[in-house]
Order: structure tokens, then C-alpha cells, then sequence
């Protein structure tokens, strides 16, 4: 029987930006993909010829989601171009900012979206389906309700360490633009706290210490089946239904991961790194396979043969990139504006997942290992990874000192080249700059969904969500709820697209209001 | 308190209504009970923003709630009206705050919500003329305003 190829409208309104995905199906199973970004960003150009610190500003709205992530990568490459050496606290600071957004996106991305498709009619006829409507039906789930009422408080942290909300450019070279006095810090204490206790009560069904004992998918089997509100916990419950759905089963994936490595220690932290060596907390790394490699990131190749924009064949390291649309002559053809950036030549997948495995955390190495990499152990590894990153947080609050330094003046931005690689929400987030004369002649970012939504590279080999999709059994074409599942297991993040108040009737693609 | 909150996005030209009256509104120095907020693309994480004061201001770029181009107001309901219920997504916006605000803050008095908008071209005039009436408009509510439309539209028909 021939392919015949669908072009499904799933919906992935539920997703930053335009995307747009392509499936052939054959006997009711998925046997190619296609993943397109619909938008031109064209952000590297609005930054060039700009004043180098330019990128503080601008980048921070390349998304409406991750401003401190692109303002954390933005400063670490201004560091490095400066020489700047970042004194402790502000690192503290920095990474509390960070892992803040990190930890608000986790639960946000769960109740607010991934899990918002258990609610879909095709699975009305689940004996958990009422539950599932009970907690996540929009607007009006209970813990739709309660997420958005937590993750808005704690993300305040980041509002008092930077001084301004939202859009806050606090991160400079050499620190923080200003410097958080006890209060501040005992503000921050309090909400990480009363995170971290609905986190527990809600989400865990346990204290983390408890969960801490979790190390393997033995020790999960039977934490879920210790009492009853391990089962009734979010995470209990998603154990339960995500098998009875069969996420076990779906979204496999590229079985490449990696790891830019986030959080650098300050030197008189009493933390040490996950998975024990390198001196950040998240360590870098490149997961082929079941083999650990060392990260260099001088193996990074952007490829355009299949994205809008001008030919090059072999791609291209973003410290020389090319940023050159070409929407024109090869329709049919290319079919993405994201680019597909690769690893030693390789698709690679990026976010919790990868971050945990290339950590070597136990649990989530043990899980991967007897039931693959799927949507289920995906979200899973998003879920709970709040549950490492919460005492962290504590931690790092406590060690720092309203009294001490926060900033240490760089040398002048004049010339030079830099990069600020760490890890973000969705996975490994990129920004490479170049300065001339104190003006910027290159920048180029590799976000994690463009490692993750990739198009084809200049060998034909497809992206990593794209090759997820492929084995995906669709039941109804109509309503392809298991694409859905497979897809927004990554928390797929494109670039904010048009958005205005509208009433519905001008513009019939943008129906949506924005902020 | 008042407060003025612009959103958009200034590195897309038919978004950026909302920061250009920013622009506008820091230069000229508004009165002082009225907050200025740079919202630009902060989605959801405006909501604390609404769960005190007297009366809060969106400017935003606007499609589809005039006939007419130039400056539009419209209230809460009118914007709920016109807005798809969607559920959250990255790109989820001034609807979806407003339909959560009430059950993130559901023993508060909430503060009134208006929306200023730019149907059509957000020319210099126009930027000028929407950062004026946000300013009014925060200070003594939509009524005037609506009034005074009113009246020069029977005049000019």
C-alpha cells in the first residue's frame, strides 16, 4: 500500500509560535514526519552592528518564556569576551534566577499543556478520564488552578533579585546590576519554601527526602505502591495513566542526548556536581547511545539543507553562521525556518531527559534503560527534576551574603569572541557572539527547540521529534491526540509569532491574543 | 493605583504598539499615580499584576474590535467576548489572565481591566493618541472616553 501522507492540523496551539506538523501515515501508523517552523526569527540580524551589550536587552525577547534563560546565555558570552570573573554571590544569584524560570516551566509545561491532553474526548472512555478532568480540564482544573497560582508566586523570585518585572536585564558582565540586600534574600527564602512544601504535598505526595530514596524503577513501583498518596500525587497519577495510555510505548526518539552543562559552582559552595565531576552543578556531555562522551563545542554544525534559508552545504559552527533567508526557489523542498543543528554530525536530543541522563542520575539512567526513552519517561524526567533543583535553590539562598560582592568590572568590550552555553527549561540553549570595535559583527543562538523541532540535515536524516513521531499509531486521523503526546513530550518552545487584540474577524490566522 | 500595562513586542513591527507607547508614555513622564509597565511578551507571569489596585490598562496592537482604524477602548467583558477561550499555550495572553485571575484571586476585589488599542496602522499620530488616552482612561475610567466618541460620531453623522 502506498504511503499516503496527511497533513495533520494537530494542536499545537498549545505551543510558542507557529508549528506546524507533516505526518504519512500507513495502516494507521505513522511512517514519516515532518516538522516545520513557520516563522522567520531573524533575531541574529536584528543584533548585528548593535552595542555589544546590546544582546542583554534584545535577547530576552527572543521569547516570552525563557527571557532569563537567553539573559543568563547572553551574559555568560559576555563574560567570556570581557575576561569578566563573576564573584560568587553573583553566580549564586544568576543560577537561583535561572533555576527559578527552570522550575515554574516544569510544573507549568505539565498541568498547563502536556497533561492538558489527557482531558482530549479520545480518552472519555478511560476509568481515570473524570479524574484527569478534575485536575486538568482548562480554566477550571483544580491543579491548573493551583499551578498557575504557585508557579506566579515563585517566579516573584526572580522579579526581587532583578529589580524589575518582567523583562528584567539584572545580568551584566562581571555580575548583577545590583545587589539584593537580607530582606530580598529572606523574601526569596520564604517563597522557595512554600514552593517547595506545595511541590511536596501536591506533586510528590511526599517529602523530597523521601523521593530522594527513589533510584531505580524498582524503588518507583514500589514508592507507588506504598500508600495512597504517593498514587493519588501528580506524579502517582501520572505514572498510572500515562501506562494505561501507553506514553511507555510512544516517541522514541533520536537516542542521541545532550548536555551544554548550567549552574556554575561558586568556589565556596558547599554543593557539588551532579554526577561528580566538572564544575558546574549540571555537567556537559553527549549521551550516543549508552556512551558518555566529553562535549566540545567546537562539534556543533548548524545545516540548512531543508530550512528557508540559503544553501551551505555542510552547515556551519555558529562562531562563523550565516543567517541568509531564502524562502524562494525550492518550495517543496525546504520546508522549516529552523535550521538543524547537529552534533558530530548527529541529531541530538536536549531537555530533562538528557540533562538527567548524561548526569548519570540513577533513576532516570535505570528508567531509560529498561523502557527506553518515550514520552513517558520524558515528561516524567521533567516532572520531577523541581524535586533536585528545590534544595538547591535553599541551599544557595542560604550561602548568600546581602554583604558581599556582586559585581566586578570587566575589561572594555572592545573585541573578541565569546559564548554562553547552559542549560534552560527545554534543554540546551546557545549564544555565540562577535565584537568588533565594541559593535557586534556575529551572534547566533541554537535554542533547544531547534535541536529538538529540527527539519532534515544536509544527509537527510530527520530531527529528533520527527524521528519520534515515526511508529506513532494514530487511531483517529481526525484526532490524533498520540501526536500530540509524542510532540509536547519535548515542551516544544517556537518564537513568539503575531499576536494583537483582535475580535476574530480580520485576520482569520491570528485568532489568538497574545501578551 | 493605577497601572498601564504595554505589551507586544517591539522587534515585530505590527506587535509593537504596546512598547512604542511605552516609549512614549517614560518620556513623557506620566502622573504620578500611574504605574507604567513594560509587559512586552511576559504572558502569564503578568498575572500578580492583576490581583490588586484600582484599575489596570493594557495597550496592545488591535485587530478586528473597531470598524474603524485609530485608537479603540473596550472593557473586560467585551474583550472576553471577542476572545477564543483557548486553553494555555506559550503564546496565551490577556484573555487567558483574565479568565484565570478570577480563580487565582477569588476572595479579592480585583481591579477593573480595559484594553487600549490601535486597530490599523500604529502611526506616530495614532502611538501619540492611544498613550494619551491610556493615561485618561487609567486616571477616570473608559465612561468619558466612550462618551465624548459618542458624541463627536452623532455630530459627524
Amino acid at each position: 500500500m502506498m504511503a499516503h501522507r496527511t497533513i495533520l492540523n494537530i494542536p499545537m496551539n498549545r505551543v510558542e509560535g507557529d508549528l506546524e506538523i507533516s505526518v504519512a501515515i500507513e495502516d494507521a501508523t505513522v511512517v514519516d514526519a515532518w516538522s516545520s517552523g513557520l516563522m522567520y526569527r531573524g533575531i541574529e540580524n536584528i543584533l548585528r552592528n548593535r552595542d555589544a551589550m546590546d544582546g542583554l536587552v534584545i535577547t530576552p525577547r527572543v521569547c516570552g518564556i525563557c527571557t532569563t534563560s537567553h539573559l543568563t546565555a547572553a551574559a555568560m558570552a559576555l563574560d567570556a569576551v570581557s575576561g569578566a570573573a563573576v564573584p560568587d554571590n553573583a553566580i549564586r544569584m544568576r543560577n537561583l534566577a535561572l533555576l527559578t524560570e527552570q522550575v515554574q516551566s516544569d510544573v507549568r509545561h505539565a498541568f498547563l499543556m502536556f497533561h492538558v491532553d489527557f482531558t482530549n474526548p479520545a480518552h472519555a472512555q478511560a476509568e481515570w478520564y473524570a479524574e484527569a478532568m478534575h485536575r486538568y480540564q482548562p480554566f477550571k482544573g483544580k491543579c491548573v488552578i493551583e499551578t498557575v497560582r504557585e508557579t506566579g508566586k515563585l517566579v516573584e523570585v526572580i522579579a526581587i533579585i532583578g529589580g524589575q518585572w518582567p523583562h528584567s536585564s539584572f545580568m551584566v558582565p562581571g555580575g548583577l546590576a545590583s545587589a539584593p540586600s537580607a530582606g530580598d534574600l529572606l523574601q526569596c527564602e520564604m517563597l522557595v519554601r512554600q514552593f517547595r512544601g506545595w511541590y511536596e504535598k501536591r506533586i510528590l505526595g511526599c517529602t523530597i527526602e523521601r523521593w530522594q530514596q527513589v533510584q531505580s524503577l524498582a524503588d518507583l513501583d514500589a514508592w507507588l505502591e506504598e500508600n495512597d498518596r504517593h498514587r493519588q500525587s501528580e506524579v502517582g497519577f501520572f505514572l498510572r495513566i500515562g501506562r494505561a495510555v501507553g506514553l511507555d510505548r510512544l516517541g522514541a526518539g533520536v537516542k542521541n542526548f545532550l548536555s551544554y552543562g548550567a549552574f556554575p559552582l561558586p568556589g565556596d559552595t558547599t554543593l557539588t556536581p551532579l554526577g561528580g565531576h566538572g564544575d558546574r552543578l549540571v555537567p556537559a556531555g553527549f549521551l550516543q547511545g549508552t556512551t558518555l562522551l566529553g562535549f566540545d563545542q567546537t562539534e556543533i554544525r548548524e545545516q540548512v539543507k531543508y530550512s528557508w534559508y540559503e544553501d551551505d552545504p555542510g552547515g556551519r559552527h555558529p562562531d562563523n553562521g550565516l543567517t541568509r533567508p531564502y524562502a524562494t526557489g525550492a518550495e517543496g523542498f525546504k520546508y522549516s525556518w529552523a535550521k538543524a543543528p547537529r552534533y558530530r554530525g548527529l541529531p541530538a536530543e536536549t531537555g530533562p531527559l538528557a540533562e538527567r541522563l548524561v548526569a548519570r542520575d540513577p533513576l532516570i539512567t535505570d528508567l531509560v534503560g529498561r523502557l527506553g526513552a518515550t514520552a513517558l519517561t520524558r515528561q516524567f524526567a521533567r516532572l520531577t527534576r523541581p524535586a533536585t533543583m528545590l534544595p538547591v535553590m535553599e541551599q544557595w539562598l542560604a550561602e548568600t551574603d546581602p554583604n558581599g560582592l556582586y559585581y566586578r568590572h570587566p575589561a572594555e568590550l572592545v573585541a573578541g569572541e565569546g559564548y554562553g552555553l547552559t542549560q534552560v527549561p527545554r534543554g540546551a540553549l546557545g549564544h555565540w557572539l562577535r565584537i568588533e570595535e565594541g559593535r557586534i559583527v556575529n551572534y547566533q543562538i541554537i535554542t533547544p527547540t531547534a535541536w529538538n523541532g529540527s527539519p532534515r540535515d544536509d544527509h537527510d536524516v530527520r530531527g529528533p521529534w520527527e524521528e519520534a513521531l515515526v511508529g506513532t499509531s494514530v487511531k483517529d486521523p481526525a484526532n490524533p491526540v498520540e501526536l500530540g503526546h509524542v510532540v509536547r513530550s519535548f515542551d516544544p518552545c517556537l518564537v513568539c509569532t503575531v499576536h494583537a487584540a483582535t475580535g476574530g474577524n480580520r485576520n482569520p490566522r491570528n485568532t489568538r491574543f497574545k501578551v | 493605583m493605577k497601572r498601564i500595562i504595554c505589551i507586544g513586542n517591539r522587534l515585530f513591527a505590527p506587535d509593537a504598539t504596546g512598547p512604542l507607547v511605552y516609549d512614549i508614555l517614560t518620556e513623557s513622564g506620566p502622573p504620578a499615580e500611574v504605574e507604567i509597565v513594560d509587559g512586552g511578551l511576559a504572558g502569564l507571569d503578568l498575572l500578580p499584576l492583576l490581583g490588586n489596585g484600582d484599575r489596570v490598562v493594557f495597550v496592545d496592537a488591535a485587530w478586528g474590535l473597531a470598524d474603524e482604524p485609530g485608537v479603540v477602548v473596550v472593557d473586560e467583558a467585551r474583550l472576553l467576548a471577542a476572545s477564543d477561550p483557548a486553553p494555555y499555550g506559550h503564546g496565551a495572553g490577556l484573555p487567558f489572565l483574565l479568565r484565570m485571575r478570577r480563580q487565582i484571586f477569588p476572595d479579592a476585589a480585583l481591579p477593573e481591566v480595559l484594553l487600549v488599542g490601535i486597530e490599523g496602522e500604529a502611526d506616530p499620530g495614532a502611538l501619540r493618541e492611544a498613550a494619551a488616552v491610556a493615561v485618561r482612561v487609567a486616571s477616570f475610567g473608559a465612561a468619558p472616553w466612550w462618551q465624548e466618541q459618542a458624541s463627536m460620531a452623532k455630530e459627524g453623522g
